[in-house]
């Protein structure tokens, strides 16, 4: 579990374009066809590696409805990415974009790297929004872009680490101040030896020691 | 349920792979705290041991502690031991257990333990499902209905969530929405205990503290500091600035039901006869006076109250509303459902609450109830005025003092509707005036009526100000009290002129915007003259001031005063212009008080020493309030009291008289 940096991540997007299922996949590697709404914010952790260096990503993955818009925005700071999630078989999801897009700029740290992902790939016969037109909004925007599915997995390992990629890569130009760790990265606890002052740390053969 | 956690038992040592002590030792007193709670509850029996005597607290205390100091010790992100709690849902875990309470104590453990985090802990992530469903089922827990006996730790952690919600209100749509909720229904589904669980918002949670414990608590400083924490609570809550929690809060939790029910059933539980001395000037706080020394229940209505315009003056506008909306339903509506509850005390208490809520939503609401028509058997389709109207011919003083103090109050309030309600509506159509007079002086009035329309502003007074006439108008009011019967030889107005002109500036500050008319104009409509139940009310008791105490003569004054001073110019022609003609049997105020003073006089004058008696009433009222006067039983003290105060109100009336006429002069002047 030891990591040389841990990036802060935000799913977002509209209501069931399948942002908890791309988490799912990319911590457990597993699909859910069925998925409970999700309500306020849930979190995943997955160790990756970007040139031999181990990364830790914490993923927050938000609730898309419109009520539970507040706390969300409160996950924008301190997010080093976002990965800002449309549905390719429902248009609207893909109308919303420029909302969520403007929300996350309004409340994010302006060096967040934000890939823009089209979820629902294998459903292709339903599709209502075209490849081509998700690589022009993110040419337009100063997106990554990538299509997904949750469902096969396509594509889903390298959003998450794409994103990490140009993250690392703007620590190395020195972009990112990494020692601000409202910048949404933070350097891994480095053969740590941990906290001697946590209580109980050295009492586990006394006091309540019957057990 | 051993099974289940037998499994992440399993998971839980799997997982160790410690980087860090703390880390690893979380771990360690985790599993520990669940094995020994385990042993103690073998095949899922219920122990009878209490917590104390065992193990299970010292680990749980660790496990808290090494929480938080990795939460003091690291910036941003969650932590190891944090993500590892919100990952496997142990605090989820710590509820069952809670809710299950197989062993004694252990739901108040939890509830401490997990108090503790949400105040410590820096960024409590209370809108993680794992975090969150864990509160809401500690919530439940915290059903005082449900769990009458250790409330002080309830409240506790009630106050600190909601004083963390305070902090992060952008989380506090996790408790109060249709969202959240069906979360819960559908977790709630899936346990299997679901229909025995009756699953509480979190204010409704707080509001279960309102009602149960007066009976239940013995200990008062526990008492109070329940009672001090739910308010709290409650009013935290209700400044919440998010518009869906503030609609959920409005329409779907109890408050405002809670909060009006509550304040009825301490209404109901209010002795029948009050100590009006006592409570005539106080205001009770809710905060400073709930321990106070005066009768218990006296304390808390009026304390009650207190909280409640608080809620209604600092709460969110819409909860506002519809706190006040509910208690209208349930508290004032209710008031005048039986005609043997309405008692002196209760048009007291009736005026302390009218006092009590001025300059808040509530005051437009009880000057809206006033107004209008009740639904109940005995009372059809009358209103609070017309009832309190009738009640007022009571032979009790105390009870028509009463009345008339509440009325003062309303008409100083000075609500468009209420005084169009109780007055203006009577007299805006002129039928009092009588057109068809020949070879009066109003032939004068009319002649100058054309020329104010032919000239337009050529003429800078009003016509209804009797800018011909108002010189006589004043010289007959004074003359109503003749020489050898004023109790101040020098007779002059002008004493008044400043209280009367300070009056008369709030007055037209507050009645500018009601767009009242400026002349009395004919209407074409010629109709009979009603003055209305509240004049005739007033004129019948000017009437009687020879037979009544000197308290409801004072009060009359008072009505008189402020009712002549408004700037309507119908009111102000049909009670000041005594020249105006009338129609036949139009009351008119200076005939009645002609007649008055003219009973009033021969009784005085068949006193030997009148004049030196006259001298002494005078000062009597003048260092008198109503209440004491009200206690005066003395006949002869009475009538020479009376006759002082008459003699007083004829010179505030040409004192009205005077400065709005100097007024409206000014103010043409100055254009």
């Amino acid at each position: 579990m030891s990591y040389a940096y841990l990036f802060k991540y935000i799913i977002i997007g509209d209501t069931g374009v399948g942002k908890s299922c791309l988490l799912l996949q990319f911590t457990d590697k597993r699909f859910q066809p069925v998925h409970d709404l999700t309500i306020g914010v849930e979190f995943g952790a997955r160790l990756v590696s970007i040139e031999t260096k181990p990364i830790k990503l914490q993923i927050w993955d938000t609730a898309g409805q419109e009520a539970f818009r507040s706390i969300t925005r409160s996950y924008y700071r301190g997010a080093a990415g976002a990965l800002l999630v449309y549905d390719i078989t429902r248009r609207d999801t893909f109308n919303h974009l420029t909302t969520w897009l403007e929300d996350a700029r309004q409340h994010s740290n302006s060096n967040m790297v934000i890939m823009l992902i089209g979820n629902k790939s294998d459903l292709e016969a339903k599709r209502e929004v075209k490849k081509e037109e998700g690589e022009a909004f993110a040419r337009e925007h100063g997106l990554v872009f990538m299509e997904t599915s949750a469902k096969t997995s396509d594509n889903v390992e390298e959003a998450f680490i794409n994103t990490a990629k140009e993250i690392y890569e703007k620590i190395q130009e020195g972009v990112f101040d990494i020692n601000n760790e409202a910048n949404g990265i933070k350097i891994g606890p480095q053969h740590s030896t941990g906290n001697s002052s946590i209580p109980g740390g050295n009492n586990r053969s006394n006091g309540n020691g019957c057990c | 349920m051993m099974p289940v956690l037998n499994t992440i038992l399993d998971s839980v040592v799997d997982t160790i792979a410690p980087p860090t002590p703390a880390f690893e030792n979380f771990i360690y007193h985790w599993e520990k705290f669940m094995v020994n709670y385990l042993e103690w509850t073998t095949d899922g029996q219920f122990s009878q041991t209490r917590i104390e005597e065992t193990n299970v607290p010292g680990h749980l205390e660790i496990v808290q502690q090494i929480l938080i100091c990795e939460d003091q010790n690291e910036k941003i992100a969650t932590n190891l031991c944090m993500e590892y709690v919100l990952k496997n849902d142990l605090f989820n875990m710590l509820a069952v257990i809670a809710e299950k309470e197989k062993l004694i104590g252990i739901r108040i453990l939890v509830l401490k333990c997990m108090t503790n985090l949400i105040s410590q802990l820096k960024n409590p992530v209370l809108a993680h499902q794992s975090f969150f469903v864990t509160i809401q089922r500690l919530i439940n827990l915290c059903d005082s209905v449900l769990y009458n006996k250790q409330q002080q730790d309830q409240i506790h952690f009630l106050y600190m969530l909601c004083t963390l919600l305070n902090n992060q209100q952008n989380v506090s749509i996790m408790f109060f929405s249709n969202e959240s909720n069906m979360c819960r229904l559908e977790e709630a589904k899936a346990s299997t205990e679901s229909s025995t669980f009756n699953r509480l918002n979190l204010l409704d949670c707080i509001l279960t503290y309102i009602n149960t414990k007066v009976c239940i608590i013995k200990d008062c400083t526990t008492n109070t500091d329940v009672y001090y924490k739910c308010c709290d609570c409650i009013l935290l809550l209700t400044k919440f600035n998010d518009e869906n929690v503030i609609d959920y809060i409005s329409n779907e939790t109890k408050l405002c039901s809670t909060l009006s029910e509550h304040f009825r059933n301490l209404f109901c539980a209010l002795p029948t006869a009050l100590d009006y001395n006592g409570l005539e000037t106080i205001e009770l706080n809710w905060r400073d006076d709930y321990n106070a020394t005066y009768s218990n229940d006296v304390t808390k209505f009026f304390c009650w109250l207190n909280f409640i315009i608080e809620i209604i003056r600092d709460g969110q506008l819409k909860i506002s509303y519809s706190l006040c909306e509910s208690l209208r339903l349930l508290f004032f509506n209710k008031l005048f459902d039986t005609p043997e509850q309405i008692s002196c005390s209760y048009v007291f208490l009736l005026k302390k609450i009218y006092r009590a809520a001025d300059h808040t939503p509530l005051n437009y609401t009880i000057n809206y109830w006033l107004r209008s028509e009740l639904d109940n058997s005995y009372y059809d389709k009358q209103t609070p005025i017309d009832i309190l109207i009738k009640l007022s011919s009571t032979t009790d003083d105390t009870f028509v003092f009463n009345i008339l103090n509440f009325f003062i109050d309303v008409l100083h309030d000075s609500d468009k509707e209420v005084l169009d309600f109780i007055i203006l509506q009577f007299i805006n159509n002129r039928n009092y005036y009588e057109r068809c007079t020949s070879g009066t002086w109003s032939d004068e009035e009319d002649e100058r009526e054309k020329k104010l329309l032919s000239n337009g502003n050529n003429i800078n007074t009003s016509r209804t100000l009797a800018p011909s006439s108002i010189d006589r108008i004043i010289n007959r009011l004074l003359a109503l009290i003749p020489q050898n019967l004023q109790s101040d030889q020098l007779h002059t107005f002008k004493d008044h002129i400043t209280d009367v002109k300070n009056m008369y500036n709030d007055v037209l500050d507050k009645c500018t915007k009601f767009d009242w008319p400026s002349e009395a104009l004919n209407s074409v409509k010629i109709n009979d003259f009603d003055e209305g139940p509240f004049l005739r009310m007033i004129f019948k008791k000017i009437s009687n001031i020879p037979n009544q105490n000197s308290s409801t003569t004072l009060q009359l004054k008072i009505i008189l005063i402020f009712l002549s001073s408004l700037p309507h110019p119908y009111l102000h022609e049909y009670l000041l212009n005594s020249t105006l003609p009338l129609k036949r049997n139009v009351p008119s105020l200076y005939m009645i008080l002609c007649q008055v003073l003219k009973e009033l006089h021969k009784k005085i004058l068949t006193f030997p020493n009148y004049n030196k008696e006259l001298i002494q009433a005078r000062k009597r009222i003048l260092n008198s309030s109503s209440i004491k006067l009200l206690k005066e039983k003395n006949f002869e003290v009475i009538v020479f009291n009376n006759a002082v105060i008459l003699e007083e109100l004829c010179k505030e009336l040409v004192a009205v008289l005077f400065v709005k006429y100097h007024h409206t002069n000014l103010a043409n002047e100055n254009i």
